[in-house]
């Protein structure tokens, strides 16, 4: 996948694509994330492991406007 | 809360109640399996605590508030474990620790600030700005692509690369 460092797996590269996705406002692709999801167990795990990480960070991020 | 907030905030409650089954099945879909009805908790407290912003899309809002829901229980369960750890690790000596372990973790979130605020560098632009400009002001990604005179498709390409760096990728699944 373009734009993913290539010692991600596949699947971490998958499951960066749909974050990035879902964190658009305009995301509306509910059924084809929920399809995913629920395809095999470490779908789940590995997305929900980089959202949560990724939303901690954000909010980190958003406290402190002097690193933009 | 102004009048017009308010009633606002009551349409979306009432849509919410007619919603409910697509709601809960959606949540169940997104991973919140037996906490589905503690989710649709979650969000009604929102919709009746939390000042509402105006949506033109109220069914897709509330969908919204959904994934964000479960995306905070994933976030609640995360630290709840991360504490355990700490706890375990600490063993008797726990009461006498805790105090510096506080300090301890503001110190580690300056530094992690830091990090990331050095991995946004590296990346430089444009890929630095868009993830800024979407992950902490919010603007949408088909505004960015105007914005920057890109293709939507490069504009997530961007994204991705910067999610891959900020996230440290390969780090983030071994914790």
């Amino acid at each position: 996948m373009t734009g993913v460092p290539s010692h991600a797996s596949p699947l971490t590269a998958a499951a960066l694509a749909w974050l990035t996705r879902v964190n658009d406002p305009d995301f509306a692709a509910w059924a084809e994330l929920e399809t995913w999801l629920v395809k095999d167990p470490r779908h789940a795990q590995v997305y929900w492991a980089l959202a949560t990480r990724e939303a901690d960070l954000i909010d980190e991020l958003r406290g402190s406007p002097t690193l933009g | 809360m102004d009048d017009r907030v308010m009633q606002k905030a009551t349409e979306l409650q009432r849509l919410f109640m007619d919603l409910r089954p697509e709601l809960l099945k959606r949540a169940r879909a997104l991973g919140a399996a037996g906490e589905a009805e503690d989710v649709l908790q979650d969000i009604w407290v929102r919709l009746a605590t939390l000042p509402i912003e105006a949506s033109s899309n109220p069914r897709a809002y509330l969908t919204r508030m959904v994934y964000t829901a479960v995306l905070d229980r994933h976030r609640a369960s995360r630290r709840a474990m991360n504490r355990e750890q700490q706890w375990a690790k600490l063993g008797n000596d726990a009461v006498h620790v805790v105090g510096g372990n506080e300090a301890e973790r503001s110190l580690e979130a300056r530094q992690e600030l830091q990090r990331l605020a050095a991995t946004l560098r590296a990346l430089g632009d444009p890929v630095a700005s868009l993830f800024w400009r979407h992950r902490v002001d919010g603007v949408p990604q088909r505004q960015l692509a105007q914005e920057f005179g890109m293709g939507l498709s490069t504009v997530e390409k961007h994204l991705r690369r910067a999610y891959a760096a900020v996230l440290n990728a390969r780090r983030a699944l071994e914790d």
